[in-house]
């Protein structure tokens, strides 16, 4: 079966804005930070981009379980309207996460928006030690809310359904995981499969990833799966691989713990299936923290085509 | 035919599927519960793996009617059982999206009915579900669901049962599919819970004569989990469930946020529900029953039964809950026969062992010969050495480093009692105060070492508390695959391995608290801190405040926030609340906190409920509530505090 998007892929070295990038543009920008937010340097230097290079932009959050764009809540009626018109539109998907990539992608397809391009900063690095310290943790870590909750239009009563399969796209912060399990019993009953981020963004992280999520995979049977960190076409192409091998169609429950290029390809193929109960999403809302990355190392530009 | 199988892999109710008919054996305490016969509602609170989800599933009808029930007993007709879990992530997302809150209420409580109607269906099929039960019971084609809730619906309603779930189920669909797309399409007719169901409850009782006087008991599971205008759904239908529908609730401690109704009143607990706390009712033959549990699971995996003393069936039997419960033979039998499979050390093997072990018989000598130094002593470290008196030989190490004893006066002690005559080491309870905690002290640096201390049944149950889970788990490390044809009468899992088990058991639960809900993190870094805060006190050579592993808070009351953080860290047992004890000067705080001793293995400290650790307030607050900078001025703090020698730092493991 074809899919429905169609991706194209561009990778750039370096911190400074890629040169075969200066000639785009977008007739909208839709960016994830708000105007007083303390930034770090690849938010900072995507959100540049993105108002250079479009004819307007917004800003975009997900709060109390509900879309806001430009400081108001607002439907999904609110977010077509806002699209209407756009032949192409531009999603900075270093400061968006999963809830407002899916309001965008679902309201850009049913706007008919031919393009939709997903920009990400990949940083040079994440602070992840505390050296002298005798604990085990980060301040940001300690924040509170992550409790799995579903969003309107993309969920399900998971106690209602037959059991499918269960994928889980996994990063280094190894609490998400043991998270979805503890609060989600029911999945025990359903296929696991942990896809880990190979080839990694940088050589040896992919071994955090696993080390991180080791306990919980052996004691669940999960049959471990790989796609590039950078790779959307990876993440989107596995599940439509899934669905599309999965003859009985049972469901999928998508989990996007793991790298934003996979939340992405998992948000596309979310909306591509999300008309009745065969893909599910499972996401615990992390708050966004800016201070866990420094510097920039490469620019993604993911330009995805809407089969007609 | 023998096989290897991993008997204690499954300790969660949820792997059992709904039918636990032939899974279940019945807790001890279960006769005292009077759920079947409850016509009022009842809370049932229980920290995890206390076993509320297997005790509501035992009591639904999926269990209670099971296919593999052979013969149905008339009083079992007396109250059907009906169990609910709601799905978490799918009900906490009933919530904003512009759709105002009361609205979500009325989905809310559309979806909950849906539920319960195709479990009251349900029931009614399963009691019918063969030739023989069809015989006996039936008259289903009797009924007319139309006449009994068409009135609720403007479409038509299908008059028989079998048309009728599918009628349900295709309501179901429609709401899943409003939910989905609720902006572009119309939203499902919603139906009031109580009128509807009550309606269909109504139809049942009066056509089919074997379910005339039937109540339906609704079992709400995890209700903790439920926002807060759900809660006072829920709570509404407590306060006016009545006879033939009432609604019981399980939930854990402190998961009731709201005792309101969506009305101006709240519930009240004695006047509108009972409460039973299951970790109170399990606590008295906890021993017992994870015996019981552990022959059971092996039978079911192919052990035969006559190589037990347990009787499988007894198990599962209510009418034999009183003698399993009082018959001390049996008892007898039951708990010598698994001390002999997971054998403990008693303390005086235990303290012998060390010193008999070249590596931490030399660790004591390194700590006898450091007292006697400080106390710029003449003694020589060989006149605190008897193999003879291992226990008094142990503890010697800790005495000499107490400020109030001289090393003289200590050995005049040990002499007395080697010469047989009353010396402070029996009489005095030196022995008794000092021996687990110098043994640990002993042990600490050495933590990939299996300390025979946390071996043994009794130890299992002591680290298990009242969770079954953890107690099955620690078994499962143990003994991995277990062969039912193997030579039962010598099997046994060496102390070692034990020991060893619990550790692996103790930093996998550890690691588990990340998971436990919206705190899970903090709650995480909360274990480590207290953890390393008790290991530091367990690692000071004097042991004078010996086995600290609770706490409680001093001079002010905690604020809002710490005493919400204390609150999910009791939801979720990362430790427990009991009123405090010992009572020194003037204090506002009345209880006290022992960490779960789950953990006690992976940080080395005691399982025991030994001293008392006094938290200022203020540290409190940075305790539960600062960051990372805070826990680590405070071990810092602690540390200098108490003084620990520098060398053996890097080997308490504070900084992995």
């Amino acid at each position: 079966m074809p899919s429905l998007f169609y991706i194209q892929s561009g990778s750039y070295e370096g911190a400074a804005e890629p040169t075969s990038l200066a000639a785009r543009h977008w007739d909208l920008a839709v960016i994830g930070t708000s105007a007083n937010e303390e930034l770090d340097e690849r938010s900072k230097a995507a959100c540049t981009f993105a108002a250079k290079h479009s004819l307007k932009n917004s800003r975009m959050d997900f709060i109390d379980n509900t879309p806001v764009i430009d400081d108001a809540k607002v439907t999904h009626g609110a977010i077509c309207v806002q699209i209407r018109g756009c032949k192409n539109l531009l999603i900075e998907a270093t400061t968006l996460n999963c809830p407002e990539l899916l309001y965008l992608i679902r309201a850009a397809k049913k706007e008919g928006v031919k393009t939709i391009s997903f920009l990400y900063l990949e940083p040079e690095g994440y602070r992840r030690t505390l050296k002298g310290s005798l604990s085990d943790y980060r301040d940001f870590e300690l924040s509170g809310n992550r409790r799995f909750r579903s969003i309107q239009g993309f969920g399900s009563n998971l106690t209602e359904i037959n059991p499918g399969h269960a994928v889980f796209f996994l990063g280094y912060e190894k609490a998400r995981l043991g998270q979805a399990l503890e609060q989600e019993e029911t999945l025990s009953e359903w296929g696991m499969h942990a896809v880990f981020g190979v080839p990694a963004f940088e050589p040896s992280w992919e071994i955090d990833s696993m080390a991180n999520n080791v306990q919980y995979l052996a004691s669940n049977q999960f049959e471990a799966r790989y796609a590039g960190a950078a790779s959307v076409e990876a993440a989107y192409g596995l599940l439509n691989k899934l669905m599309s091998d999965n003859k009985e169609g049972a469901p999928i429950v998508v989990a996007p713990l793991g790298t934003k290029p996979h939340t992405i390809g998992a948000a596309l193929f979310l909306v591509e299936h999300s008309e009745c109960d065969d893909a599910i999403l499972l996401y615990d809302h992390p708050q966004k923290n800016n201070e866990r990355s420094y510097n920039i190392r490469r620019w993604h530009l993911y330009d995805v085509t809407i089969a007609d | 035919m023998t096989a290897n199988r991993q008997a204690f892999i499954r300790n969660r109710a949820e792997e059992y599927g709904h039918d636990v008919w032939n899974s279940y054996v019945l807790p001890l305490y279960f006769d005292n519960l009077g759920l079947h016969e409850a016509r009022k509602s009842v809370v049932i609170e229980g920290g995890r793996g206390c076993g509320k989800t297997a005790l509501l599933r035992y009591l639904s009808y999926h269990t209670q009617f099971s296919e593999s029930r052979n013969s149905i007993p008339k009083s079992t007709f007396e109250t059907i059982g009906l169990y609910l879990k709601a799905d978490t992530q799918y009900f906490s997302a009933f919530t904003g999206a512009g759709i105002d809150d009361r609205k979500w209420a009325y989905i809310f409580e559309h979806a909950l009915c849906l539920a319960l109607a195709e479990q009251i269906t349900g029931a009614v099929l399963l009691i019918n579900c063969n030739s023989e039960r069809l015989d006996e019971y039936d008259n289903l084609e009797r009924l007319d669901l139309s006449r009994a809730v068409g009135g609720f619906s403007d479409n038509p309603v299908p008059t028989s049962i079998f048309e009728f779930i599918e009628w349900i189920r295709v309501r179901r669909h429609q709401l899943a599919r409003w939910f989905r797309n609720f902006e572009d399409s119309a939203p499902p007719e919603l139906f009031p819970l109580r009128e509807f169901l009550t309606a269909l409850i109504d139809e049942i009782r009066t056509i089919l004569p074997y379910l005339k006087d039937t109540v339906f008991a609704v079992y709400i599971d995890e209700y903790e989990n439920l926002l807060d205008d759900q809660q006072k759904f829920l709570n509404t239908l407590i306060k006016g469930g009545e006879p033939p529908l009432i609604f019981h609730i399980a939930m854990k401690p402190n998961g009731m946020r709201t005792r309101m109704t969506i009305g101006n009143e709240a519930i009240q607990e004695k006047q509108d529900f009972r409460k039973i706390r299951l970790d109170e009712e399990l606590k008295p033959n906890f021993e017992l029953f994870t015996a019981e549990l552990f022959f059971f699971i092996l039978v079911k995996n192919g052990l035969a039964k006559s190589s037990t003393p347990i009787n499988p069936l007894h198990l599962q039997d209510p009418e034999h809950i009183k003698a399993r419960r009082t018959d001390e033979r049996y008892k007898a039998q039951v708990l010598s026969e698994i001390r002999r499979i997971l054998p403990g050390q008693r303390n005086s093997e235990i303290a012998s062992s060390v010193l008999d072990d070249p590596v931490l018989a030399k660790r004591w000598l390194q700590l006898v010969n450091d007292g006697l130094r400080t106390k710029k002593s003449t003694l020589n470290w060989d006149q605190f050495w008897d193999k003879n008196f291992p226990e008094a030989t142990i503890v010697s190490a800790s005495l000499l480093h107490q400020s109030t004893k001289t090393p003289d006066e200590v050995l005049g002690e040990f002499n007395k009692l080697r010469q047989g005559v009353s010396s402070r080491y029996k009489e005095g309870d030196w022995i008794h105060h000092l021996l687990i905690g110098t043994i640990l002290l002993i042990y600490l640096p050495f933590r990939q070492r299996p300390c025979p201390v946390y071996g043994g049944f009794d130890a299992f149950v002591s680290i298990s508390t009242t969770n079954v889970r953890h107690f099955l788990e620690l078994c499962h490390t143990s003994i991995g695959k277990f062969d039912n044809g193997c030579d039962f009468v010598n099997f046994y899992i060496p102390i070692e391995a034990q020991a060893r088990a619990a550790f692996k058991t103790s930093f996998s639960f550890k690691e588990e608290v990340a998971g436990s809900g919206d705190m899970g993190n903090r709650l995480l870094a909360i274990v480590n801190f207290l953890g390393k805060l008790f290991r530091l006190s367990q690692g000071r050579p004097s042991q004078s405040e010996a086995e600290r592993t609770h706490f409680c808070i001093v001079n002010d009351q905690v604020s809002d926030k710490t005493q919400e953080v204390i609150n999910e860290a009791i939801k979720w047992s990362v430790f427990f609340e009991e009123p405090e004890s010992k009572v020194k000067g003037i204090r506002y705080e009345s209880s006290e906190y022992v960490l779960n001793p789950i953990y006690a293995p992976f940080f080395g400290i005691s399982y025991n409920k030994g001293r008392k650790l006094d938290v200022p307030c203020n540290q409190a607050e940075a305790m539960f509530t600062g960051g990372v900078e805070d826990f680590t001025k405070m071990l810092r703090q602690y540390e200098k505090q108490w003084s620990i020698n520098n060398p053996d730092q890097f080997t308490l493991g504070l900084e992995d």
